[in-house]
Formats: structure tokens, sequence, C-alpha cells
């Protein structure tokens, strides 16, 4: 796919995307006394679901489908408990994916 | 890259990494999408430039893609909607195709899938796929593809030759999968028309009234919406040009009525219009079986025939290509391996030798999927005999249905139930040029049923 610009802008613009569903996350989570927005945090999830399956980051994939599926069906508990695991391990990917640019 | 409405695909996508991932792919395969990150962005361009196929992504930020597909094959009911979908959401895919989209493709998108959706759904519409580059280079990739030193491919390619220079109507018979379509593309690249449009027409792919519409066009109608829709039809298209038309025994007797009138006076009138365009169109017609059988069947006009039967050229079957195989086996075997990555690079002589003796009952297309099988599932430098798919059987040891059809005369003659359903469905697929909705369609059973029995074929 492509040569190694191609191939840099493309890792730059995922890390990018996963920078933003996870900011979208934060925000939906973090804003004391206001009711969390499911919605957002839903298609976040999505979004981290498609990029994950993509770059073969496969247990965050598998992570933001159980969150997804958890927005889905209002299990806040289980919301709860999966959400900041979630933010954490999409940063972590994103870095993982800008070390390995670098190394390319 | 300035979008290029004239090749007809919209690629709706949110994600920007993803669309650029997926843009990259299909530019690539020689596909020039026009790009869209929202619902609204989408039907906008759609209704502007009038997308042939969409790759359609379901979970958009400002719209449900279900909502967004439903108003596309409102506006324009036969554009190819491939929905793309994350893994875990198949189920909203399925529900797609029961909405009418034409396939769906699964995140993470493999480039070989996604090309081949994208290619099937064109397939049969009445698009301009000209390749990319100058008339030398166009004129030498098709040669590549269109290779053979055979006597037959000889006499194809003398037959070209003498043909390209004239207006005359041609006629290219032959068995799927012999290369029909390549072959009236070298006659329109040699042609003094080279640099004018090849639109292609499939009558098996479109029911009647679309294909009317196809073949004519439309004056402007209004839509629900309140927007006036006009549709080009492919003959205005190929103005100046050529129009391919597949399977011509396929098109009804009132439409063959119709073309006819076009064909002896060279103008026709869109549908829901009586003004007539004039048009010079040169025409190239193809069957997959014998017209005159159709035509004494009273399924092909006898005028109609003897219009368009001026120049006959048959694409001989591959089993009558002699070494030719070995030339076509080489040179798909070093593109797909590129494709797939991998490092294959020859063909054992005992597999070269096995070729020469096949049926090749699918011709070129058969081949091409023998050796992907092989590259797919293995890994080396030389392609073996242990590497093909195990029911490839030589041409003096036929298949035990074909034994026993031979002697019953029965084409279900030995066959289990399984096989005969596997036959009827993959038949009726094939017939709708790969779209599984038309076949399910005509087979009066769901499309989930058709993916369904796919999945428990492919585990077999």
């Amino acid at each position: 796919m492509g040569g190694p610009e191609m191939r840099a802008a493309l890792v730059t613009q995922v890390r990018h995307d996963l920078d933003r569903c996870r900011t979208t996350l934060l925000t939906a989570t973090a804003e004391p006394g206001k009711a969390r927005d499911h919605v957002s945090i839903c298609k976040a999830a999505h979004g981290i679901k498609g990029l994950a399956v993509t770059v073969g980051a496969l247990a965050l994939a598998d992570l933001a489908r159980e969150v997804e599926k958890a927005c889905q069906t209002r299990d806040t508990a289980k919301i709860d408990k999966l959400l900041a695991r979630l933010a954490t391990e999409t940063g972590e990917t994103s870095t993982a994916l800008a070390q390995l640019a670098s190394a390319d | 890259m300035q979008d290029e409405p004239e090749h007809g695909l919209l690629l709706v996508e949110d994600t920007p990494s993803l669309q650029m991932l997926y843009a990259t792919v299909l530019r690539k395969a020689g596909y020039n999408p026009m790009l869209a990150s929202s619902g609204a962005e989408a039907l906008k361009k759609f209704a502007e430039h009038h997308a042939r196929v969409v790759l359609l992504d379901l979970m958009l930020p400002d719209a449900d893609g279900l909502m967004v597909m439903r108003e596309m094959l409102e506006l324009q009911p036969d554009t190819r909607i491939i929905v793309i979908t994350a893994n875990g959401s198949v189920t909203n895919a399925i529900d797609a195709t029961r909405e009418g989209a034409h396939d769906f493709l699964v995140k993470p998108l493999g480039d070989i899938r996604m090309i081949g959706a994208v290619t099937s759904a064109f397939a049969g519409l009445h698009e301009d796929v000209s390749l990319t580059g100058d008339d030398s280079s166009r004129i030498e990739a098709l040669d590549r593809a269109f290779m053979g030193r055979s006597d037959a491919m000889q006499e194809v390619h003398c037959r070209i030759a003498a043909v390209a220079g004239s207006t005359a109507p041609v006629f290219i018979l032959g068995e799927s999968g012999t290369g029909k379509e390549l072959c009236a593309r070298a006659v329109h690249l040699k042609s003094a028309r080279a640099t004018q449009r090849f639109v292609s027409v499939n009558c098996s792919a479109s029911d009647p009234e679309h294909l009317e519409i196809e073949l004519f066009g439309q004056a402007g109608q209004k839509t629900r919406r309140g927007q006036v829709q006009t549709r080009t039809g492919a003959i205005a298209q190929a103005d100046g040009g050529t129009l391919f038309v597949q399977n011509i025994q396929d098109m009804s007797l009132e439409l063959q009525a119709a073309f006819l009138r076009f064909k002896q006076r060279a103008s026709f009138a869109p549908v829901g219009d009586t003004r007539q365009i004039k048009v010079d169109v040169r025409l190239i017609c193809t069957a997959s079986r014998d017209p005159t059988e159709d035509m004494r069947a009273g399924r092909l006009r006898e005028d109609l025939y003897y219009r368009l039967f001026v120049i006959p050229i048959t694409m001989p079957p591959l089993r009558a290509r002699g070494t030719d195989i070995h030339l076509l086996a080489q040179h798909y075997l070093a593109q797909i391996a590129a494709e797939e990555g991998k490092s294959f690079s020859s063909i054992a002589p005992d597999v070269l030798e096995l070729f020469l003796t096949l049926p090749w009952r699918g011709n070129v297309r058969e081949l091409i999927n023998v050796l992907r099988h092989a590259v797919v599932l293995h890994d080396g430098e030389v392609i073996t005999r242990d590497m093909l798919p195990p029911d490839l059987a030589p041409q003096d040891a036929p298949a035990r249905t074909a034994e026993a059809t031979a002697e019953s005369g029965d084409p279900f003659a030995g066959m289990t139930m399984a096989e005969i359903e596997q036959r009827a469905i993959t038949s009726a697929i094939a017939r709708h040029r790969g779209s599984v909705p038309r076949a399910a369609r005509e087979l009066d059973i769901a499309p989930s049923t058709i993916y369904r029995k796919r999945e428990q074929w492919d585990k077999r």
C-alpha cells in the first residue's frame, strides 16, 4: 500500500482520529454535574472499533465493541467499568503507532 | 485530487484515515472516487453527479446510513450500493441488503475484497471504465490482458485488425469467461473512435424497465423530494464512440423493437420524451449462447439479428488455446502474487502439463481462480500440484456428475440435494453479474439466506 510517505501520512491520520475519539470519550465522561452523553460515547467507541480493526489492534477493538454495546443497552455499570480503560488503551495504541512509524 | 464524476463511484466514510485508506486502494485499482464524509455531503454529491456505485459506511455522524441509502435508491433505483459495516454489526448489513444494497463489506476491508465488490457492482452498468493513460499505454495494457499465440487467438487478432477500421456492427460469440469484453475493447481501441467513449450495457443485469432507461435515458422526472432528475442513457453517452451491448438475447422483445428502430434510424427518443436525438454510435454485441437458437425460439427478433450479426468474431474457449494457457497462467500468477504480497514466480512443469488437459469450463476466469486459490493458501516460489484445488479434473477424467449427466441426460443426475441447491444459487448470482439481492429475488428467497449458505460452503 503506497510508499513510505503514504504510510507515514496514513499513520498520522489514524493517530489523529484515535486522539479525537479519545477526547470525545473524556469530554463525555468528565463533565461533573452533567448527565453522561451516551450517544457521543457510543459514536466514539464505534469510531475506535473501526480504526482498531483496520490497524490490527484487536484487543482495543474488542474493548470498544463492549463499550458500544453497553451504551446501546444503557448498561451504566459496565460503561463505568470500561470507559477509563478504553480511553487509556486508545491513547496507548496511538503512542505505539507513533513508535512503529518512527522505526519504519 | 479532483473528483471525476464520470467514474461514477462515491465513497462515503466519515473517519478521515479510513477514507484516505480506502480511496488509496481504489485509486491504485484505477478508480477515482468522489469522497463524502457525512450523509448530507453524500446526498449532495450523489444528486449532482449521479454516482452509479456507492461505498457507504452505515454509521455516519449526521445520519443513519440506511436512511441515506433509501434516499439514494429513491433518486436513482439502479444505483449499486455497497454498505460498509464494522465487525459485530453484520445484522445491519443484512438488513441493508434486504432494502436493496448490492453487497456489504465488513471492516477491516481487505483490498481484494473491496476492489472485487466495486468491480462486480460496476459490471453490467453502462459506465465508461476506460483505462487511464494515453492511447498507446491503454492499448499495451489491453494487449497484455488479451495475449495469445495460438492459431485460434491469431485468427481473433487478425479479425479485430480487419474490422477495427469499419463502422459495421460486430457480434462477438463465445463461452462465459473467454474475454468477449476484452475483444470488444480491442476493436474500440484500434478503431478511429478510440479517443471517444466505450459504453457498456449488460442486458442480463437489469429488468426490462430499467434496461430501457439505461439504454435510452429518461426525460426530466420530478422526485418525491421535488428535484428534477434527468438520466442520460448509454446510447447518448456513446455518441461518437462505441456501444457494447452484452447478452443481447436477454433484451425483452418490446425493447428489441425499440432498439431496432434506433439501429435503423440512428436516432432515439429518451423515455418520457418524443424528441428524436441523432447519434453516431458503433455497435458491438455479445451473446453467451447461440443467437440463432434464440431466434428460432422466438426470443430474438430475426430483423434485429440480421442488423447486428454483420461481422462475427468467435472467442475460443481456453481448452482450445493450447500453450496460451501457460502464457496466461504466468501473467496472472505474477499479478496475483503481487496483489497478495507473496513471492510465487513460476509454475512447476507437471502443473503446466496438467493445465493443458483440463476442460476449463469457466475459461480464463476459472484459471485465475485456481491460481488465486494456490497463492492465497500457500507460500513459496513455485506453484506445485499439491497447492491446486483438489477437485480439478483433467478432460479424460470427467467429474462424477458429468458422467452421470451424459449417461442419463438429466443435468441433476448424480448430484446431492445440497449440490443442486448450490448450483442453482451460484448460477442465479452469475446470471445477475454478482448481485445477491437480484439473485435472491429471482429465486424467491431472502438475500440473507444466500449469505448464510455461502458461509456454509466456505466452511466445507
